[in-house]
């Protein structure tokens, strides 16, 4: 007995001595949370694994779990700092092995076993957004030398388009791309963090695909890169019919081509006559038979069409049958009169256009006119005569402009001229009398006329002159005019009305113009407003002679078009757009009927 | 007698006929090569110049295949009447291989196409994307069936 208590004595001293020499554990000074994780492999109800974000100076771990998780138990998946142990919720917790219940709150406490060391970790559970999602693309100005300014879409979609200069046109440059929460983002299948940039050829689209990881979905977009389309001018053709005198342009609303009505003289005859031609889309086509008016005993002058809303051709011209008095046709298969030849009570001046147009109120042909017959009512002022369907009536107008000789001298008052809008329910005018500035009217279904502008006066001019006074439409319905500024140096001007304060407004600089002492223009003006975008156009002879096609910039200052060999105009300028923004500038030149196309240049995308 | 067994047999045959068949699903992942309207093949006029040409690499795997990126690969055969910078150019992001996202199931691969100066007729001028591998061993280049159709698409200069 006593021999198995010495070996039992024995053993127990060398298990001591053993157990006294084993290596004493020595404290690493840290009781850290160095990873956490939940991964789909060990937590069936994950779809994809979610590594927690450590906060260390808070001790906070953040789990972004998708929101079609339901359940709180998950075996966690971590790594800790030497003899550190994890507890949670009272549970000593195994890496890869003990479920516990994680919510947002949970706490994590850690407890170093060789030390005092101990540390608390909260958890935090944020949803995740469940969306893959682009919220930003942009082409920076800073990280691209060839522009001049950030380039973005108007809307983050499926397909953008952004527009840059032509030096940066399918050039090589860098992207910046931003995402949502927990979005990964590829452009051109290259992974770019959200915020970051890449190179791309823009040659080709650029795709960005968007994947949500926790979720697991994915959204893709593509980018094409485009040119900022610029304004070109292209001649269409050179038209005419023996030799023409004078022509007008206006467009046809039904089928948006350009007509022409003209006086021509073709062969031997002795008198101008008149004719109607159109640019077809391919071609000038002469519209309807030719000689419009008989002008056997005398020449016909002032040229002019309107068309009614179903399309149908009206022309009207002064003299011919009638001297000094109006003709109007309608175009059936023959040019028939409408009423009677010369059909105003007086004698018309013969110096201006006068507003010849349909009222698309009540479909009733009517046109203005300046009586140029003495010692009658009509007599130098403004005239409006309309077709009732079987007659003429024409009317003095009164109250709404000065009457002739209500100046300071015996002739102010006068009236000059209008320029008309015909929109597609109105009728707008501008008008010029002497010794008055300039006014605007509508012009209502009855004849009657509205004051929108009254005796407008630019500022530093005596009075409104009759030279180039033009008025057209642009977007939203604004009425524009070009009228001369009678100060200084002089100008063309173009002002836009201002319904509401009753009063013109300049609108970008004024293109200069020699006026004569007398309020004579030698320079033809004609222009017109793109209702697509705006684009304020003006075709003219500068004072060096040169034909001049410009518009006004974003800086509203005028830039001229490149034009290669303009023919030099020698009157008659018109500018017109339909409504798509197409638009057509006409002249006349020493081989007739100078016709362009201004439009945008074609547009090349990657597609 | 007769007539009773044969009605006991008539009504165990319907009561089989209804019996719930078990629905098998068609699960082979696959991937294959096309353009926007399914087709394996594109003429392309040799006068035409900054042609864009876009075709692409469409996978079709359920989410059990797809839980990781899969990625494809294909090989280009460039006839010997074609030259790439001279003829066309590959978007160069865009060239093999392809990794699809979980979530993606198509990627593009396009083909700007330049005017042909020189064209010799006794030449071959096509240009075959043809997929060679996939990450997912399981999966099929081109589709199902023994022809392994839309396994490559093929240009052919005009």
């Amino acid at each position: 007995m006593k021999k198995w208590i010495s070996i039992a004595a024995c053993l127990l001293a060398a298990v001591s001595v053993l157990v006294s020499c084993e290596p004493k554990q020595t404290p690493d000074g840290k009781c850290e949370l160095l990873s956490f994780a939940l991964t789909s492999s060990l937590n069936s109800a994950l779809p994809a694994d979610i590594t927690g974000t450590i906060d260390a100076s808070a001790k906070t771990v953040t789990l972004v779990i998708p929101t079609a998780v339901t359940s709180t138990a998950f075996i966690p998946s971590f790594t800790v700092s030497d003899y550190d142990v994890v507890t949670i919720g009272g549970k000593t917790v195994t890496s890869g092995e003990t479920s516990v219940t994680l919510t947002d709150g949970t706490q994590i406490q850690l407890s170093d076993e060789v030390s005092a060391l101990n540390a608390t970790y909260t958890v935090v559970v944020k949803a995740n957004d469940e969306t893959a999602e682009l919220t930003a693309v942009s082409f920076k100005a800073a990280d691209n030398d060839l522009l001049d300014e950030d380039v973005v879409p108007e809307a983050i979609a499926p397909e953008m388009i952004v527009r840059v200069p032509g030096t940066a046109f399918q050039k090589e440059l860098k992207i910046t791309v931003e995402a949502g929460f927990n979005d990964v983002i590829k452009v051109n299948n290259t992974p770019v963090e959200s915020g970051a940039s890449l190179n791309v050829d823009t040659t080709f689209p650029i795709d960005i695909v968007v994947t949500d990881e926790v979720a697991g979905t994915s959204v893709t977009y593509v980018v094409k890169v485009g040119k900022i389309l610029e304004y070109v001018i292209g001649k269409l053709g050179t038209y005419t019919e023996g030799t023409i005198a004078d022509f007008t342009m206006t467009l046809n609303p039904t089928d948006n081509l350009p007509y022409f009505a003209y006086t021509r003289k073709v062969g031997e005859e002795k008198n101008n006559g008149v004719s109607v031609a159109k640019w077809n889309g391919s071609a000038f086509a002469r519209v309807g038979p030719t000689g419009v008016a008989d002008a056997s005993a005398r020449s016909a002058s002032k040229p002019q069409v309107a068309f009614a809303k179903d399309g149908t051709l009206y022309a009207k011209y002064l003299g011919g049958e009638v001297a000094s008095k109006p003709t109007v046709k309608k175009l059936d298969s023959e040019w028939v009169v409408v009423g009677t030849t010369g059909f105003t009570p007086q004698n018309n001046n013969t110096t201006y256009f006068y507003p010849f147009y349909v009222h698309p109120a009540n479909g009733k042909l009517s046109l203005f006119w300046n009586g140029n017959t003495k010692s009658t009512d009509s007599y130098r002022t403004m005239n409006l005569s309309t077709w009732g369907g079987e007659t003429w009536a024409s009317s003095t107008i009164s109250g709404v402009i000065p009457a002739y000789g209500s100046g300071t001298t015996a002739t102010s008052g006068m009236y000059y001229t209008s320029s008309a809008v015909v929109n597609d329910s109105k009728v707008f005018i501008a008008s010029s009398l002497n010794e008055f500035g300039y006014y605007v009217h509508e012009v209502n279904a009855d004849g009657s006329l509205t004051t929108i502008v009254d005796n407008y006066l630019p500022d530093g001019a005596p009075q409104g002159l009759p030279g180039n006074l033009q008025m057209k439409q642009g977007p939203d319905g604004v009425l524009y005019v070009l009228a001369a500024v009678r100060a200084g140096d002089g100008t063309m001007q173009i002002f836009t009305v201002d319904q509401s304060n009753k009063t013109l407004k300049a609108y970008g600089t004024g293109l200069p113009v020699s006026i004569s002492s007398s309020g004579g223009i030698s320079q033809d003006f004609g222009f017109s407003v793109n209702p697509v975008d705006g684009l304020v156009v003006a075709a003219y002879d500068s004072a060096e002679g040169n034909t001049v096609f410009a518009y006004l910039d974003d800086n509203l200052q005028w830039s001229s078009f490149a034009v290669d060999s303009l023919q030099v105009g020698t009157s008659g300028f018109f500018v017109e757009f339909d409504k798509d923004g197409n638009g057509y500038i006409a002249y006349q030149s020493a081989d007739g009927i100078e016709l362009y196309r201004v439009g945008l240049e074609a547009d090349v995308l990657p597609e | 007698m007769n007539s009773r067994i044969l009605s006991l047999f008539a009504a165990l045959a319907l009561l089989c006929a209804c019996e719930r068949h078990t629905e098998v699903f068609f699960d082979t992942p696959f991937v294959r090569i096309e353009d926007a309207n399914g087709m394996s093949s594109m003429d392309i006029d040799r006068n035409l110049n900054n042609l864009l040409t876009d075709i692409r690499i469409v996978i079709s795997a359920s989410k059990e295949y797809f839980t990781e990126p899969v990625t494809i690969a294909y090989e280009i055969i460039v006839g010997d009447g074609l030259q790439e910078g001279v003829d066309f150019k590959i978007q160069s992001s865009q060239r093999s291989p392809l990794t699809f996202s979980p979530g993606t199931y198509s990627l593009p691969i396009r083909v700007i196409w330049y005017k042909s100066s020189s064209y010799d007729p006794s030449k071959d001028h096509t240009l075959t994307f043809r997929l060679t591998s996939s990450s997912v061993p399981e999966m099929l280049l081109g589709l199902p069936g023994p022809d392994h159709k839309r396994n490559e698409f093929t240009f052919k200069q005009l």
